[in-house]
């Protein structure tokens, strides 16, 4: 999985053509940016809903693999939507989430990280960091946990090695091949 | 506290990413800012549709009233920033973040100076005529605004 912030590789293939895909915004104007990048990925946006109660309905009769919820929205606002998404059961419960946000109230933080989103992205909007943020859901196989009211991904990010001996069998199996390789490469060499 | 893990099944999109097909990353980057270029037109009268909605709101007399036009307020700063964003309208983002701050500020206190409100509305009127070239100004505007956020809340706007 690549990790958070980085770069993808131009040459690199994606295929989301197939993926269903919800924007749910109030802003229409906002939306259509949206949808308009998505397109661009080559995401055709099935369902763009403009509150939360619509995009709900429609949750429940159809299975999706995508969302991009914006937080800010009047009445039931993203966050809301997405605990209850979580909560729905099947089909869509373990569906990714990125929400994005112009701007998050001071007071709003700790629902932005107890809401069980996959992710959120703050504006300034860029097309590559909505598409580095679609790849990362992607691959994001973290397991999902239910503690108390939280429902979603675990929000524990592991970055870097832990520290210590390698004690991972797999780890160690692959760098004895990789240093079987190099010298096997070396003695080629010579 | 008790914890439930759900083991994680590979969602469909992690299947369908891979899949046969698709398009390179640097084009779909290229098509996705094409696409949005189009729209920079139809941005900038977002902006000025917005700018113009902080414009007309009046100043309230009552409590219910008050909150209603901070929502109104934070809900308008919130489109600009979304309109503003994608074509690097910076200092409009900047400024208009800066309301959401005061508004966000507000809601955690009885008072509101409407005066901070005009501020900002001015500076946005000021920097969407401004030209683009005019950067010394446009700089002059914001930073004034800065200062202006850091004598009233100890914080840079």
């Amino acid at each position: 999985m690549s990790s958070v912030g980085e770069a993808l590789r131009e040459s690199a293939i994606i295929n989301l053509a197939g993926a269903v895909t919800m924007v749910v915004d109030d802003s229409p104007f906002s939306a259509e940016i949206t949808t308009t990048a998505l397109s661009g990925f080559g995401i055709r946006t099935r369902h763009s809903c403009r509150s939360a109660p619509e995009a709900m309905a429609i949750l429940t009769e159809i299975e999706a693999d995508l969302l991009v919820v914006d937080c800010e929205m009047p009445g039931m606002d993203g966050f809301e939507l997405v605990e209850w998404l979580r909560r729905s059961g099947p089909p869509n419960a373990f569906v990714p989430v990125i929400m994005t946000a112009a701007h998050i109230r001071r007071s709003m933080v700790d629902r932005a990280r107890n809401c069980g989103a996959n992710f959120i992205v703050t504006k300034p909007f860029s097309a590559s960091s909505l598409l580095e943020r679609i790849v990362w859901v992607a691959r994001d196989n973290r397991p999902f946990l239910e503690v108390g009211d939280y429902f979603g991904p675990d929000r524990r990010f592991r970055e870097g090695e832990p520290p210590g001996k390698e004690r991972r069998a797999d780890n160690i199996r692959r760098a004895e091949f990789e240093a079987q390789k190099a010298a096997l490469a070396e003695e080629a060499g010579q | 506290m008790s914890v439930i893990t759900h083991s994680r099944r590979k969602s469909r999109l992690s299947k369908l990413i891979d899949s046969a097909g698709g398009i390179a990353v640097g084009l779909a980057l290229t098509q996705a800012r094409e696409n949005i270029g189009k729209l920079r037109d139809k941005a900038l009268k977002e902006v000025t549709h917005h700018i113009g909605a902080l414009s007309a709101l009046k100043q309230p007399t009552t409590s219910d009233e008050r909150d209603e036009i901070l929502r109104r307020i934070y809900q308008s700063a919130n489109h600009l920033i979304d309109a503003a964003s994608p074509f690097g309208l910076s200092e409009i983002c900047a400024v208009a973040s800066s309301l959401c701050d005061v508004v966000d500020l507000a809601s955690e206190e009885d008072a509101f100076d409407w005066r901070i409100l005009q501020v900002h509305i001015q500076s946005l009127q000021l920097l969407s005529t401004l030209p683009e070239e005019a950067v010394e100004e446009r700089n002059a505007v914001t930073s004034q605004l800065s200062s202006m956020m850091a004598r009233k809340f100890g914080q840079t706007g």
